[in-house]
């Protein structure tokens, strides 16, 4: 199966290269919803980079993201803690120091916004992600880009850009602009990842 | 023209002085124990009583999420309110309030050693590995323990942060704590109605559907229908009372002389209680005007006579028995002066100056005004006024009455449901319960009560009680609580929190180890750190520091400073009041579960029974009165025994129809005391046999005119109006019947 779809992507790749450069550049949302899709259960590792006005150097994390099943996910932070949340069913189910609390979505706009836009990346559900954010796509399919702006502006108030990229087999890196420098990027660990 | 001008001034002096109050508080009891002046409190500005639940429909989850926000951000907006919650603490909004902004670091034990310090360092890296946002990241600056987050969750008058609140039915729930209490209507009114107006700016206000609940929008409610129907049954009944009188005296200048005492008579008690007090309470003119009923005998029994002799001449003849009667009614009223609490204070002295007045008008202008116009023979106006006919009708009445009665003995005798008697409609509270129980709001019922006599001392049993509060909640004993100490600490507790608070130096340094290796800048804390310094010199908070806060009404319905000493009134979330009670008892802190529910009942007990106490002593003296005024014991015998087996079949049929007295009843049956005292003095009155056919006559059409008009009250479907119905229509009739079987006996002795 793994096969099929690499033979898959190297022929789309080939086709691609086939074409006139302009059609070239025309990546669509769906192209690259394809490549990003990902069918539950998976695992990746992650590395992330978190910077606030309270740093003076980024916050390192590592551990790895679990997509259980569609609109579950469950992020494991190893290092240099251990924590762990899950999202499902609009909560996020935080685990800390063998204690769990519960912090609905409803009302958090811009953590809801984030998480259906990632959801939707992983599920390839365009119309979830056109419903929350403008978006904008960059490069090829074998290095494409999405910046996703929130519709609604009381988000974009204080999440202005969702960035992902990705290269052509899968996401390689989630960053989230949040206001007065706060930046988070994640770094999707391709050789621990599972399609 | 001396009595024109008399109702001249004293309508000018109502006009100047009159200044009316809706505030129910003033006919609340005197209260004789801690625990009743607690009881009182709560009535009046209990935490739960002033919360106003809002509920809103009509639209998907995520449009009444938006509509609930925004409801939220504007009501927060208006300073009518204390706090508003829709289940988010959120942090953008949260505007820490004074004085918590300033002492949130005396106002918790913190550990301001390193280990403490690195473990809060920590702690809030792991926050910031999962949320972010600038109002986290200056609280996080300002506050590395979060001390400011517990004190305002806790504080909190329903648990926040566990997402929005949705009723079963979908409706999104807001709670709204206004800093009015349930009792102050007027405040309460606008309150609501800023509700409505923020409700009514949502943009898709026009698709959604609002309901408002809690027992300040049920005053406001009820006071707009209880006007209503109040009117509606007022009017009723002085039409029926007009058509008995145009029925008995066939002349309409008659029926209109009638009315003039009454109407001159409320007048001057208005006028007398705008001068004697500052504000004049609606009830007071409502039950005030009930009262007056008995005014409207006088000049019936003046009106009786006058087709066969002069006015003058009658008056002069029924006057020695109409002055006992308004003295001894008077002393009865005058009993309401001692009842227990200033309204009814007020109500009585309203009460007495009315009916002095009303007897003067019979006495002094009705006179005049009879001689003026030509009078007929009325005797040969029909077999209304035969007083052959009025034992049979009497009896009639006293049937009808009695079947009345048992028509609302059989709907409610069964019924033991207290709620069944709250004029708050059955739909209206449930949805109160269904909007209530998406929020877990403090427990209406139990409160945890500590008193002591200084403040210091209760504060710090407060503090003693809250590690046994937290094992409770442990054990499942209740979900939450909400007490003064959390808020207002000690002086003590204050001292040694400030006491741990190092110097700036100290405090730097282990600040600075703490973030150590952390990817914190070296000045992240430098806020905590200047808050630290200052809170370390701060003077110790006081009650009166927080009255200057938007934490003032929060403060007020937690901390009561009584005559006897203070009270700390802790609010139960969840609790399970049986097992929690008996854990209490075990505490080495002298605290209790107060059932306010069971206390209130007992509270009104002995607020009746001390009322009817007072009322006791009254009719003493109005024994004393009559015997002096009557200078024989038989006759004063048979006129007190008629009346007290008359009060005593107008309590039975109370109680039997509404399951148990309350002080409406009780002012009723002044009323009726003093109907009573009129007809059995008018009836044992040595005359002839032609007087005593007219006395007889104009009793039976006093007793008729009030059973009719207040039988039409007991028709109402609000229980207040009810209960007064009920009681006088009832004991209108068996005063009749009874004084008549009375005074027959009275007379064959006496003749």
């Amino acid at each position: 199966m793994r096969c099929l779809r690499l033979l898959y992507l190297l022929l789309r790749v080939v086709l691609i290269a086939l074409l006139p450069a302009s059609a070239a550049l025309a990546l669509e949302l769906a192209d690259i919803l394809a490549v990003s899709r990902v069918t539950p259960p998976a695992r990746v590792e992650f590395q992330e980079e978190r910077h606030s006005p309270l740093f003076d150097e980024a916050l390192l994390l590592s551990g790895y993201l679990e997509y259980l099943d569609y609109g579950v996910l469950h992020k494991v932070i190893e290092s240099p803690f251990s924590d762990a949340f899950m999202i499902d069913s609009g909560e996020i189910r935080l685990q800390r120091d063998g204690e769990t609390r519960q912090i609905s979505l409803e009302r958090r706009d811009e953590l809801a916004t984030i998480i259906g836009g990632i959801e939707a990346i992983l599920s390839g559900e365009a119309s979830l992600l056109e419903s929350l954010f403008d978006y904008e796509i960059f490069g090829s399919i074998t290095d494409w880009s999405i910046e996703l702006k929130p519709k609604s502006r009381s988000v974009a108030r204080r999440v202005p850009l969702l960035s992902v990229s990705g290269d052509g087999d899968s996401v390689v890196r989630i960053l989230i602009d949040l206001r007065d420098g706060e930046r988070q990027i994640m770094n999707i660990l391709h050789e621990a990842s599972e399609r | 023209m001396l009595w024109i001008g008399a109702t001249v001034v004293m309508a000018v002096i109502v006009i100047a002085q009159l200044r009316l109050t809706f505030d129910l508080g003033a006919f609340l009891p005197r209260q004789k124990t801690v625990l009743h002046e607690v009881l009182v409190e709560q009535i009046r500005s209990g935490p739960a009583s002033r919360l106003v639940i809002i509920g809103i429909n009509g639209a998907s989850q995520d449009a009444l999420a938006d509509a609930s926000e925004q409801m939220k951000q504007a009501l927060a907006a208006e300073s009518r309110f204390t706090s508003v919650a829709n289940g988010e603490l959120a942090l953008d909004e949260a505007q820490v309030p004074a004085p918590i902004d300033r002492y949130f670091l005396l106002m918790r034990d913190l550990d301001f050693g390193a280990d403490s310090l690195d473990a809060a360092v920590q702690s809030r890296l792991r926050d910031l590995a999962f949320a972010g946002g600038r109002p986290l990241l200056d609280l996080i600056a300002r506050d590395p323990f979060l001390a400011t987050l517990d004190v305002l969750m806790q504080l909190s008058p329903a648990d926040t942060g566990g997402g929005l609140w949705f009723a079963e039915d979908g409706s999104a729930v807001l709670i709204a704590e206004t800093k009015a209490a349930s009792i102050d209507i007027g405040a309460q009114r606008v309150a609501i109605e800023a509700i409505k107006r923020a409700f009514e700016d949502l943009p898709n206000a026009s698709s959604l559907e609002i309901e408002i609940t809690g027992v300040g929008a049920f005053s406001v409610e009820l006071q707009e229908s209880i006007r209503t129907e109040a009117t509606f049954r007022s009017i009723l009944a002085s039409a029926a009372l007009m058509l008995v009188l145009l029925l008995a005296f066939r002349s309409f200048w008659l029926s209109l002389v009638a009315a003039l005492p009454l109407a001159v008579g409320f007048l001057g008690g208005l006028a007398f209680v705008s001068m004697l007090f500052d504000e004049v309470h609606a009830i007071t003119l409502a039950f005030g005007f009930t009262m007056l009923g008995v005014a409207i005998d006088y000049p019936i029994h003046l009106l009786s006579r006058v087709q066969t002799e002069p006015a003058p001449e009658a008056i002069t003849r029924i006057w020695p028995t109409m002055r006992l009667g308004v003295i001894s009614t008077s002393v009865a009223y005058l009993a309401l002066l001692f009842a227990g609490s200033s309204g009814l204070a007020q109500l009585g002295t309203f009460t007495v100056a009315g009916v002095a007045v009303a007897m003067l008008v019979t006495r002094t202008w009705l006179p005049l005004l009879i001689q003026r116009r030509p009078l007929e023979n009325l005797s040969d106006k029909g077999p209304l006024l035969t007083s052959d006919l009025s034992w049979p009708l009497a009896l009639i009445v006293l049937l009808s009455m009695t079947a009345i009665a048992w028509y609302f003995a059989d709907a409610r005798l069964w019924n033991d449901d207290v709620s069944s008697l709250s004029p708050v409609p059955a739909d209206r509270l449930a949805t109160d319960r269904r909007l209530r129980a998406a929020a877990p709001t403090p427990d209406m019922r139990y409160q945890l009560v500590l008193t002591s006599s200084s403040l210091e001392t209760l504060l710090v049993d407060c503090e003693r009680a809250d590690p046994l509060l937290a094992a409770a909640r442990a054990a499942g004993l209740l979900d939450g609580w909400q007490s003064v100490c959390q808020l207002l600490p000690s002086r003590q507790r204050q001292a040694v929190r400030q006491a741990v608070i190092p110097d700036e130096t100290t405090l730097r340094d282990r600040m600075r180890d703490a973030i150590q290796g952390t990817p914190f800048r070296d000045d992240a804390f430098e806020p905590f750190l200047e808050i630290a310094a200052m809170a370390s010199r701060l003077d110790v908070l006081e009650p009166a520091d927080v009255a200057a806060t938007p934490l003032r009404a929060w403060l007020d319905s937690h901390l009561l400073e009584l005559e006897s000493g203070w009270v700390a009134l802790v609010s139960l979330v969840g609790p399970d009041p049986l097992a929690l009670a008996e854990q209490v008892e075990q505490w080495p802190v002298s605290a209790s579960i107060v059932d306010i529910q069971a206390s209130s009942a007992e509270l009104m007990q002995s607020y009746r029974s001390g009322a009817l106490n007072v009322i006791g002593m009254a009719a003493l003296l109005i024994i004393t009165l009559l015997w002096f005024g009557y200078g024989k014991l038989r006759d004063t015998f048979w006129i007190c025994l008629s009346v007290s087996a008359a009060l005593a079949a107008s309590i039975a049929v109370a109680t039997m129809v509404h399951g148990s007295l309350t002080v409406v009843h009780m002012v009723a049956l002044l009323l009726v005391l003093g109907l009573g005292l009129d007809y059995a003095l008018f009836m044992t009155r040595v005359e002839s046999a032609e007087e005593r056919l007219r006395t007889r006559r104009s009793v039976f059409l006093c007793a008729v005119s009030t059973t009719l008009a207040f039988g039409i009250l007991a028709g109402s479907s609000i229980p207040v109006l009810q209960y007064i119905g009920v009681t006088v229509a009832t004991g209108s009739a068996a005063m009749y019947l009874l004084v008549y079987v009375g005074s027959s006996r009275c007379r064959e002795h006496t003749r």
